[in-house]
């Protein structure tokens, strides 16, 4: 079986990233296996001359664009998803990111101030969503980040957000 | 927002010694001074978290002031030593959560230079969800509209649906009639003769719609619309 053929087929018409489990259950390889195709199809496509190439971690994969191609591509860019976000708003995403799932409530006693709008702007960006409702009077909704969120930073899930050390997050519940 | 400058302020009101109304008056005169030489109208919601510490602060100074029993309160000396942690420690929260922020942006921008490729789900939820979400099937389909059909009759403003639809073709047909009968006319004198707005409307969008496939010149002059034959 060409499994280059099929891995790279794959990643082309499939609805986002392609888990490695998919290829591993399916198709019979291993893991490690299925790096060295990702690796032999990347070094095809650098011999060639291709301005994509096949990006990979230790959970997905998916077709890229490379390095070298960024300044041509400037046309064909989607706006960043950073375009207008203030300070308060990526200071809100931090908390969001750091003390998921939180509550509007539990945002602005953090940083002091209203953060609805903070709230509602990272949410129409698609960086955080509702991800469900607190059992407390008033059931106030809970805001997680998203699945976007996790790719933008080019990382698998919030465990791997940089370890910022027991003593912020236990601050609140001090009071 | 100037982060060193507010963090510096609030590191030196925390160190500063003070223990006499003047030095506190000297403090605050220094922080306000500092503060007017920012941009606080633009800044005024970072500014607030500021101002609330700092406030805190000069609260607890100014406490310190009150007479003081010979007898020292031990309970509320360990409260005012864990006042003034939980406003460090908020402090840091805030500093921390603050460069996170523009950290987390930094590297956001830098994986924003390669493209994957394109995929529907990625904007897929870039709409927030609605609140509250209503399954419906065939038969409450049914029902909805029967009761929105019922409904309709007795609201006012919605008299006109029985109406039957003005033929557009027929109206641009008539309008040009009427306008090569003319040759050069306005539109007043077209719809002069009209009688209802129905018919009116109608018109207008036989005026548009004639405008469109060039048969005829519209110029709006003051309040009149000249109509020439092309």
């Amino acid at each position: 079986m060409n499994y280059k053929k099929i891995i790279t087929s794959i990643l082309l018409v499939s609805d986002g990233p392609v888990e490695h489990s998919y290829f591993c259950d399916n198709f019979e390889i291993s893991k490690e296996e299925l790096f060295v195709y990702f690796s032999e199809i990347n070094n095809n496509l650098i011999e060639s001359d291709f301005g994509f190439k096949i990006k990979y971690n230790d959970k997905n994969s998916d077709f890229s664009t490379i390095d070298d191609v960024t300044k041509e591509l400037i046309d064909f860019k989607p706006p960043s998803i950073l375009r207008g976000l203030s300070t308060p708003a990526l200071e809100t995403l931090s908390i969001v990111a750091y003390e998921q799932p939180v509550t509007k409530l539990k945002v602005s006693e953090i940083r002091g101030v209203e953060s609805e709008s903070s709230l509602k702007t990272l949410e129409s960006r698609g960086l955080i969503e509702k991800s469900g409702v607190l059992d407390v009077p008033g059931s106030p909704h809970q805001y997680s980040t998203t699945q976007l969120f996790l790719e933008k930073l080019d990382i698998n899930s919030i465990s791997e957000l940089p370890v910022l050390g027991d003593y912020f997050s236990n601050v609140h519940e001090e009071e | 927002m100037e982060i060193n400058f507010l963090i510096q302020s609030l590191e030196s009101l925390l160190i500063k010694y003070s223990n006499n109304k003047s030095q506190i008056e000297e403090n605050l005169h220094e922080l306000i001074s500092g503060l007017e030489q920012k941009n606080l109208d633009s800044e005024i919601e970072g500014f607030a978290d500021f101002i609330l510490l700092a406030s805190s602060l000069f609260e607890m100074k100014a406490k310190r002031l009150l007479p003081q029993d010979e007898e020292i309160d031990w309970i509320d000396e360990v409260q005012i030593m864990k006042d003034k942690d939980l406003a460090f420690a908020r402090l840091l929260q805030f500093k921390a959560f603050s460069e996170i922020g523009i950290a987390l942006a930094s590297r956001i921008k830098k994986n924003e230079r390669f493209l994957n490729s394109f995929k529907y789900y990625q904007t897929g939820n870039l709409f927030p969800k609605p609140d509250i979400e209503y399954s419906i099937d065939n038969n409450k389909f049914f029902e909805t509209s029967v009761e929105v059909f019922r409904r309709y009759k007795t609201i006012q403003g919605f008299q006109h649906i029985d109406k039957d639809l003005p033929d557009l073709q027929k109206a641009i047909d008539t309008f040009l009639y009427e306008v090569d009968s003319r040759i050069n006319t306005s539109f007043e004198e077209l719809i002069d003769k009209l009688n209802s707005t129905e018919e009116a409307v109608a018109f207008f969008l036989a005026l548009l719609e004639a405008v469109r496939w060039g048969f005829i010149k519209a110029e709006q002059e003051s309040n009149s619309i000249n109509i020439k034959k092309q």
